[in-house]
């Protein structure tokens, strides 16, 4: 791809980015105009309907927004680093480690503050992350798809068992519930700074390693022979996924395919120079989720609908292309 | 194996499902010893006994029996005409398929009618077989042969999707439909009364006698396709018919129990090591252990953590997900 091309395709998505945003914070359950949008962020009046942006829509909007950005980063990133196109944080039963694991601390820490909360999503990330990581590559035809994928399915179902198991015997279903289906509801500025330095961070040492990631994804012999240290690249990526997804998670609850579909369209836009993929699956993955976040308010207002679950129903055609381009490798 | 093995295994199997179902009619909420149990059965027990046992949990265990046989028959079959041993309903997506048809249903009939007995096999039905058709044509090959790759890859992202469409749909309806889908989805047993037991009985004996009397069908799909062809089998039109079958019979029982995972992957796995690759022998197998391991399940499920109890769908979970692990690693 020409630089001057993906110059313009970063602007392009930049302003739309902004339109989404725009458009995301002035519409939902409670009837706010354009202008007072506008008044929000030129901070020119207040009102009722001014504190209602502020307080609850920018927030979430935001919060969305970052969970977009930091899981179809992740998603590439498994993609690249495994070869496999249906490589993905959900996929990897990574989502359900951090369920299960909150749905067990709950259970005997009643008041839990955000960081703990932000801490157990990210043990739970990596320990369900690396366990099915262990499993797919054990024995012969390590990493294929097929093994990853149901090694995942099937971690990921015994996960969330366990903490269905574990949340209705101690009755907190409700708040994993909650938790799990809505994690965008009830977001506030204070969680996204708790969250963000650690997605700051993430993202910027993952666009760092891009170069590294392309080579990894190309070949790794390759790779090998030029001088890199495959294994301990490997290791790093991993913990940086499973850290971006913990932190998502934590911020948003489980939502499932953004991972996965993002970084296959903007492949489709960009070609496999992952130094391309990383920015404008950021922009992308926040706009898809600031959309899905918009759909789950809106669409049976006042009443939310899990946003994990729209997720799941637009990006199942998505999910076919992408398995009948290349699943069957 | 033997015939005279076989029939020795399928008695031990037997004895085992039959202490098994005991076990289930006697512990509860009311423990009744296991001799009462029996007189109970031949209607010589106490009149509190025989409302406790016919009314309230013979109907639970019978469709527990039926659900358990049905799944792992229709695993088995699947199993053999995918070549695939880690096929089965729950990961092709036809259960997920049947829920949405079911979700459909509860949302647009009136539950307490009883005609709704009728219209949900038919609709689990519906929905199940045309997940399984847009699966089977998404993963077809270029030349018309299946990826069996893709297969499970489109299955798996089918049974997510369906689930995430369920959710949806039933979020626009009232508190307790969302308690009835949420409880669907982990694997509740909830047609636990008569008239549910009888059509899915009636239903899927008609669906297993099929399956039973093409063994020797079933057979030959195990050998690859040549071998197949040259002994005289029309292997299109036998697969089609079997997993037509086998489709149906894991929709129905699922649209009026629940969607248990797990069952259909382990069960016939188990039952063809230890009575061999021969139909005549494993399918028996498959059946007996089946509704061995879920009756077990329930009985579990339903006794620790009183009062609420455990979805028997969260039991066999925990349980199957460790060894379906080990099959996934042992596999070449």
């Amino acid at each position: 791809m020409l630089k001057e091309k993906f110059k313009w395709l970063i602007v392009g998505l930049s302003l739309l980015l902004i339109i989404t945003f725009l458009v995301a914070l002035s519409h939902g359950a409670a009837d706010i105009s354009f202008q007072e949008v506008l008044a929000l962020l030129l901070n020119e009046y207040e009102n009722e309907n001014v504190i209602i942006l502020r307080e609850m829509r920018l927030p979430r909007v935001i919060a969305s927004a970052l969970a977009g950005m930091a899981l179809s980063v992740a998603g590439a990133y498994m993609q690249g680093m495994t070869r496999n196109p249906l490589a993905s944080p959900s996929l990897f039963g990574i989502t359900a480690g951090a369920s299960a694991l909150l749905s067990f601390t709950i259970v005997f820490f009643v008041n839990m503050t955000y960081y703990h909360i932000l801490l157990v999503c990210l043990i739970g990330s990596i320990g369900a992350g690396g366990l099915v990581f262990a499993i797919s590559n054990a024995g012969r035809q390590s990493l294929s798809n097929q093994k990853t994928v149901l090694a995942g399915a099937a971690v990921s179902t015994m996960l969330y068992a366990l903490s269905d198991a574990i949340a209705l015997s101690y009755t907190t279903s409700k708040q994993m519930t909650m938790w799990a289906n809505s994690g965008l509801i009830g977001v506030n500025f204070n969680e996204i700074m708790i969250v963000l330095p650690l997605l700051v961070v993430g993202l910027i040492i993952a666009l760092m390693y891009s170069g590294k990631l392309t080579l990894i994804s190309i070949d790794e012999e390759v790779a090998i022979s030029l001088g890199e240290n495959v294994k301990q690249l490997k290791t790093i990526f991993f913990f940086l996924v499973t850290m971006l997804t913990g932190a998502a998670i934590a911020l948003s609850g489980s939502i499932v395919f953004v991972g996965l579909i993002v970084p296959h369209l903007v492949r489709k836009l960009v070609g496999h120079d992952y130094k391309l993929i990383l920015p404008v699956s950021i922009l992308l993955g926040a706009m898809v989720l600031m959309i899905m976040d918009l759909l789950s308010r809106t669409i049976n207002a006042p009443y939310e609908t899990s946003i994990s679950a729209i997720m799941a129903i637009c990006s199942y055609p998505l999910f076919l292309y992408v398995v009948k381009q290349k699943g069957g490798r | 194996m033997t015939g005279n093995k076989f029939r020795l295994y399928s008695l031990i199997l037997g004895v085992i499902l039959f202490s098994i179902v005991t076990l289930g009619l006697s512990v509860g909420f009311i423990t009744i010893p296991a001799l009462e149990v029996l007189k109970t059965l031949f209607k010589m027990g106490s009149e509190q006994n025989d409302f406790i046992i016919w009314t309230l949990r013979m109907p639970r265990v019978i469709m527990t029996l039926i659900l358990g046989m049905s799944l792992a028959v229709s695993g088995n079959v699947l199993q053999t005409v995918t070549k695939n041993d880690l096929a089965d309903p729950g990961v092709l997506g036809v259960n997920a398929g049947a829920g949405l048809g079911v979700t459909l249903a509860y949302m647009s009939m009136d539950f307490s009618k009883t005609n709704i007995v009728y219209a949900l096999p038919l609709l689990g039905f519906i929905g199940a077989i045309l997940t399984f058709s847009i699966t089977l044509w998404m993963s077809k090959n270029k030349d018309g042969s299946i990826n069996v790759d893709k297969l499970i890859l489109v299955g798996i992202g089918s049974a997510i999707s369906f689930s995430g469409a369920m959710i949806v749909f039933i979020s626009s309806a009232g508190r307790e439909d969302v308690q009835f889908i949420s409880k669907w989805l982990s694997g509740n047993i909830w047609g636990d009364k008569w008239p549910f037991v009888y059509i899915a009985l009636l239903l899927s004996v008609i669906a297993i006698a099929i399956i039973y009397f093409k063994s020797h069908v079933l057979n030959i799909m195990g050998l690859d396709d040549i071998t197949a062809t040259s002994l005289g089998v029309d292997l299109k039109r036998e697969r089609k018919l079997l997993i037509l079958t086998s489709v149906a019979l894991s929709s129905v029982v699922v649209s009026v129990a629940g969607a248990i995972s797990f069952v259909g992957l382990i069960i016939p796995h188990l039952s063809k090591r230890l009575f061999g690759p021969k139909h005549q022998y494993n399918l028996i197998a498959s059946m007996l252990l089946g509704s061995s391991f879920l009756t077990l399940a329930d009985v579990i499920g339903r006794n620790i953590l009183q009062p609420q109890g455990l979805l028997p769908g969260i039991v066999v979970s925990i349980i199957g997900a460790p060894y379906f692990l080990y099959l996934i690693i042992k596999k070449q």
